[in-house]
């Protein structure tokens, strides 16, 4: 049998290329998000253990090290030099400017440094201080100069000078607890007890005399000095990476559920491969009977074949994906990033065996169904001649399952989407874990089930594509039905791949639309344009930044809000010092979103919440001598809000602190704001008006947008390999069906059909079966990304179900541009069959 | 267009010094050596020959579905060993039919859509009278709306030749068209060949090893070793085995013969 296998493989191994690929991608994607959390992993590592610099071991103390433990440490046998890592954190400041410094005390033995110097050198005597290049550059200081440093309230005499010794090389992005400046310790002291607090180290740095020694030592240490814990530096290291471990392993989770999604993809490819290659083979299976194969051998062989078609894809996979993490290692170095990444792949057992027995494993389960249908291959159908097998009929149990799981899965989704909008006060997260379940559940129920449906939509495609296509769209809209099976495995791929784009895309919509409208509720403009508060209270937006506003493309309308500093008396209470606000009632209807935002009538005001003053109390307002009294008329907006006519009572110069800022309905208000952002750091650099602050529904959705939208775009990337793949099964499919009608192809070639008709006959029948794929995929996931949004977002109130209709655009543009480039490869064996062959008789 | 010629004089198609070789140098085989022969439009004319003998090679270049080594075709006026595959493609659509031994209908269109196929290639409309005389004169009227797979072979073969005819072309081509039938379905199918020629007026060339199949045939035209070895009008099974043998005793060394 090992020998008839290996001939199959020899014989056909073309047709498996593409269920190859179709593996090999699924497990390079395995591979490489495997690799990748090793190479985070290890980046950690060397992050950590840098900053043990080249001590031996690492000490650990709940109580500190203090000079007598330190002595005590020292004078255990075999330690050469001991160094305590004292730290402290304090202001470093220079001409206006100030950073925050989390600094180190300058190690007792240089080989237990740390900090790496730049330039310059490490502080020596006291009064020095190195700080990292980056700190030196944002207090544009150098090397030889001078800085204050002090306690976080510059008003308790905590300054001190320093001078600036030299720069320390930046800490790397994973090494968070790494020192931003180094100090003596005589600054470092000096400093601590100003601020009030105590110079403390909660680990200390051990050379050794011989390294070799460690284990010995660091018992000794233990032994001799009391609350000490003392650790090899490679110990010490791997338990602050456990640390990171834990949220490695979920991000390394999350990346391979969508490499499972891939090889699922994967797996339908290669069981259609299988199938058809099964069918096409029926005939030697037969004779392989007729002459005495038993059904097992029968079955085995699809099952060897499988096997190493999976071993050797998967073994390309892991190849392919280790290039692409160690391509990741390239170009780190290059973004500067800044991480002690390795420079080389490291591959462990575990990377190495997972993507293989995965891509196998996958394999060969997916065959089990073709090597079942092999083993029905009766001996007798040896001496029939070969004819295309029948269609079988759909089994019941198909149908029942089908039905069971859309019904089941279905009907549990909808009670907790049901529950979820319903009791909108409870945790969702028990609606949404049923609600996923209830969803895998009814998808495998339609997945089961979806022989009963692509035909029929392909069938309906393909009738429009043969009134428009003429004969070639004629013949490639029945040959698109002819194996309904297979065509309905092939768009199933595409489907799952499709359908979870679209989900993502729909729940990505409907969280902008629903966010869109909280926001409505809670900012009643699209931007509000805010003065900053300076040490009189309310600051003015200057005549310049009035003007820059206006003219800023995108905005529509600006309407100023006046503000003015008042006295406010209500209920026996006195509130000094508040800002009240005032604007034309008409101008801020004009600018709101919606409308309807309602300012105090003369004769009443809006007191903030926090005042607690009853509606309808009366409160008076005073400007110097002047006074009004005023009923409360309590408003959302929470300031102190008058009619204009009221204040005007009061005299008084207003000042403008705001603009309010309705935006052209067709404006990117990410453009807009950042444009607006633009314009107020411009003007405060030439001019030197104060930046003012930007708010606003716009500004709050722009934020909100980017967060989604990158969000969709790692989903939409990780889930693309499933999409290629699937991508791969529809050209599979087309070349496997392009050698099962060699002869037909032939006759039709002979018959008067141009070389470039047959092209367009097997294009035709591509994008049929990848818009089968894509639209159902799509309609299907806009149902879940509307009842997704809901189970997730329903109990927030003011859920907006959206269709992602560019985004479903571009799905079908990719499936039409897709099932066009499947039938190119196909298209070449076709046309290369000469007229000719029609005449062969087999 | 030439509707149909019942005029013999002038041939349908013409082959002149048509060589071809398959391989190089010592290992090249003439499959045909020069070969001449005139088919006559209007008749029924069968190719015979042993296997190997380049009948089938003959057809193909005759058809235009192969070129040759050298010499040449014409169809009428046309010369196929000048057109590329656009123009043979274009030359088969119109001009040429086609019958092969295994039917090669399409398995998924009914027999009228197998029918009118290569008008719809071509693009012209089907003339009802003329598709109702082949309907009706090769029997297919209860079997229009049957696919293939619900067909007996007479009847795809049936089919196959209202397929090849319905477009009037100058030459109908039929490669061993009983050879995957039962004697009485061949029997009917070569009458409805015959018929074809004689009522319909079209010209049919015909391979086939079988001399009952040849004996229906106007003129049977025989070859071996690459070379036309000799003709027979008005052919009957009789005067066809004679023929046959005559070539297989001129194969065969004299001094072998029993």
């Amino acid at each position: 049998m090992r020998g008839f296998v290996l001939a199959q493989l020899r014989r056909g191994g073309g047709r498996l290329v593409a269920a190859g690929i179709a593996i090999a991608l699924g497990s390079a994607f395995v591979a490489a998000a495997l690799l990748g959390s090793d190479i985070v992993k290890q980046t950690a590592y060397n992050s950590v253990s840098a900053s043990f610099a080249e001590a031996d071991l690492v000490l650990t103390s709940g109580t500190g090290f203090s000079p007598e433990t330190v002595e005590s440490i020292g004078a255990v046998t075999g330690v050469e030099a001991v160094s305590p890592v004292q730290r402290l954190s304090f202001v470093v400041a220079n001409e206006g400017r100030s950073d925050y410094a989390w600094a180190s005390v300058t190690a007792s033995d240089e080989r237990l440094e740390p900090a790496t110097v730049e330039s310059g050198r490490l502080p020596g005597s006291e009064g020095e201080l190195a700080l990292t290049a980056s700190s030196a550059k944002r207090l544009g200081l150098a090397v030889g100069d001078v800085l204050t440093v002090s306690g976080f309230d510059e008003s308790e005499g905590t300054a001190r000078t320093a001078t600036l010794v030299g720069t320390l090389v930046d800490p790397t992005g994973f090494n968070y607890d790494a020192p931003t400046a180094v100090v003596t310790e005589a600054l470092a002291t000096d400093l601590a007890s100003a601020i009030g607090v105590d110079l403390y180290a909660e680990r200390a740095l051990v050379v050794l005399e011989d390294a070799r020694a460690a284990s010995r030592v660091s018992n000794a240490i233990e032994a001799e000095v009391q609350g000490v814990n003392a650790s090899t530096v490679d110990e010490a290291a791997h338990e602050a990476v456990v640390h990171f471990a834990g949220e490695t392993d979920i991000l390394t989770a999350f990346v391979l559920t969508f490499a499972g999604v891939a090889l699922v993809v994967a797996a339908i490819v290669i069981a259609n491969t299988f199938q058809v290659l099964v069918a096409q083979r029926a005939q030697m299976l037969a004779l392989l009977r007729c002459v005495g194969a038993t059904r097992s051998q029968v079955r085995r062989s699809v099952l060897i074949e499988a096997g190493a078609v999976g071993l050797v894809a998967s073994a390309a996979g892991l190849g392919l994906g280790t290039l692409l993490a160690q391509t990741a290692l390239w170009v780190v170095p290059a973004l500067d990033l800044a991480v002690p990444a390795p420079s080389v792949v490291t591959l462990s057992a575990a990377t190495v065996a997972w993507p293989l027995a995965t891509g196998t494993a996958v394999t060969v389960l997916a065959a089990l169904a073709p090597a079942r249908l092999a083993t029905r291959v009766a001996p007798l159908a040896a001496l029939r001649p070969l004819e295309l097998t029948p269609v079988r009929k759909s089994s019941r149990v198909r149908l029942v399952l089908a039905l069971l799981g859309v019904v089941v899965g279905g009907g549990i989704l909808a009670l907790a989407t049901f529950a979820a909008l319903t009791f909108d006060q409870a945790d969702p997260t028990l609606f949404v874990l049923a609600g996923i379940f209830g969803g895998a559940v009814s998808v495998t129920g339609v997945l089961i089930g979806a022989v009963y449906f692509v035909p029929g939509v392909a069938r309906m495609l393909g009738s429009l594509a043969a009134r428009a296509g003429g004969v070639p769209g004629k013949v490639a809209a029945a040959n698109s039905v002819r194996n309904p099976r297979r065509t309905t495995a092939t768009a199933s791929a595409l489907l799952i791949g499709a359908g979870l784009v679209t989900m993502m895309a729909t729940g990505a919509a409907t969280a902008r639309g629903s966010l869109a409208s909280l926001l409505d509720e809670n900012f009643p403009v699209d931007v509000a344009v805010q003065a900053p508060w300076n040490a009189s209270g309310v600051g003015s937006l200057t005549a310049t930044q009035v003007a820059a506003v206006e003219s800023t493309d995108g905005v529509a309308r600006t309407e100023p809000v006046e503000a003015i500093t008042v006295t406010v008396v209500a209920g026996g209470d006195t509130w000094s010092g508040e800002t009240a606000y005032t604007a034309s009632p008409e101008g801020i209807r004009a600018v709101s979103r919606t409308g309807a935002v309602e300012l105090p009538e003369p004769g009443t005001t809006a007191v903030p919440a926090w005042m607690d003053v009853m509606e309808g109390e009366t409160v008076t307002v005073t400007l110097g001598e002047k006074s009004v009294e005023l009923v409360n008329d309590p408003d959302v907006m929470g300031q102190l809000w008058l009619a204009e006519e009221d204040l005007a009572r009061l005299g008084g110069e207003t000042v403008t602190s705001a603009l309010w800022v309705s935006l052209e309905p067709d404006a990117d208000p990410r453009d807009v704001t950042s444009n607006l952002r633009d314009t107020f750091t411009e003007l405060s650099s030439t001019v030197g008006d104060p930046p003012a602050e930007i708010l606003g529904a716009a500004v709050e959705r722009a934020g909100y947008e980017e967060v989604i939208d990158t969000l969709l775009a790692i989903v939409v990337g990780l889930l693309g390999v499933a999409v290629v793949i699937a991508l791969v099964g529809v050209a599979n499919t087309l070349s496997l069906s392009v050698l099962e009608r060699r002869r037909e192809s032939a006759t039709l070639r002979a018959i008067g059909l141009r070389k470039a008709q047959l092209r367009q006959m097997l294009a035709i029948e591509g994008v049929i079966i990848a818009v089968v794929g894509a639209a159902l995929g799509a309609v299907l996931g806009i149902v879940y990304g509307w009842t997704g949004s809901a189970l997730i977002l329903g109990s927030s109130g003011g859920l907006r179900l959206a269709v992602p209709w560019r985004d479903l655009a571009i799905i079908l543009a990719v499936a039409v541009a897709a099932g066009l480039l499947a039938s190119v490869l196909p298209s070449r064996t076709a046309t290369r069959t000469p007229p000719v062959a029609a005449l062969a008789v087999d | 267009m030439t509707q149909h010629a019942p005029d013999t004089g002038s041939p349908a198609v013409r082959a002149r010094g048509l060589t071809t070789v398959y391989g190089e140098g010592a290992a090249a085989v003439h499959a045909l050596a020069g070969v001449d022969v005139d088919f006559a439009a209007g008749a029924f004319t069968a190719i015979m020959g042993p296997s190997g003998s380049g009948k089938s090679t003959l057809m193909h270049l005759l058809a235009g579905l192969d070129s040759a080594t050298s010499g040449t075709v014409h169809l009428g006026e046309t010369e196929l060993t000048k057109l590329d595959d656009d123009a043979l493609t274009l030359l088969r659509r119109e001009r040429v039919g086609f019958v092969f031994q295994s039917f090669n209908l399409l398995p998924m269109f009914t027999a009228e859509q197998n029918i009118t196929l290569p008008l719809e290639l071509a693009g012209t409309k089907v003339d009802t009278g003329w598709f109702d005389t082949l309907v009706d004169t090769l029997a297919l009227r209860e079997r229009l709306t049957h696919r293939p797979g619900e067909l007996s072979g007479g009847q795809q073969q049936r089919v196959a030749i209202a397929r090849a005819l319905i477009a009037r072309p100058e030459v109908v081509f039929a490669d061993e068209p009983t050879g995957n039938l039962d004697s009485r379905s061949g029997a009917e199918v070569l009458s409805f060949l015959r018929r074809s020629v004689r009522e319909l007026g079209r010209t049919v060339i015909m391979v086939t090893h079988d001399p009952t199949a040849a004996a229906y045939a106007d003129r049977v035209v025989l070859i071996a070793d690459g070379r036309i070895a000799g003709t027979i009008d008005d052919p009957t099974p009789e005067s066809v085995l004679a023929g046959l043998d005559a070539l297989r005793s001129l194969e065969t060394p004299v001094g072998t013969v029993a």
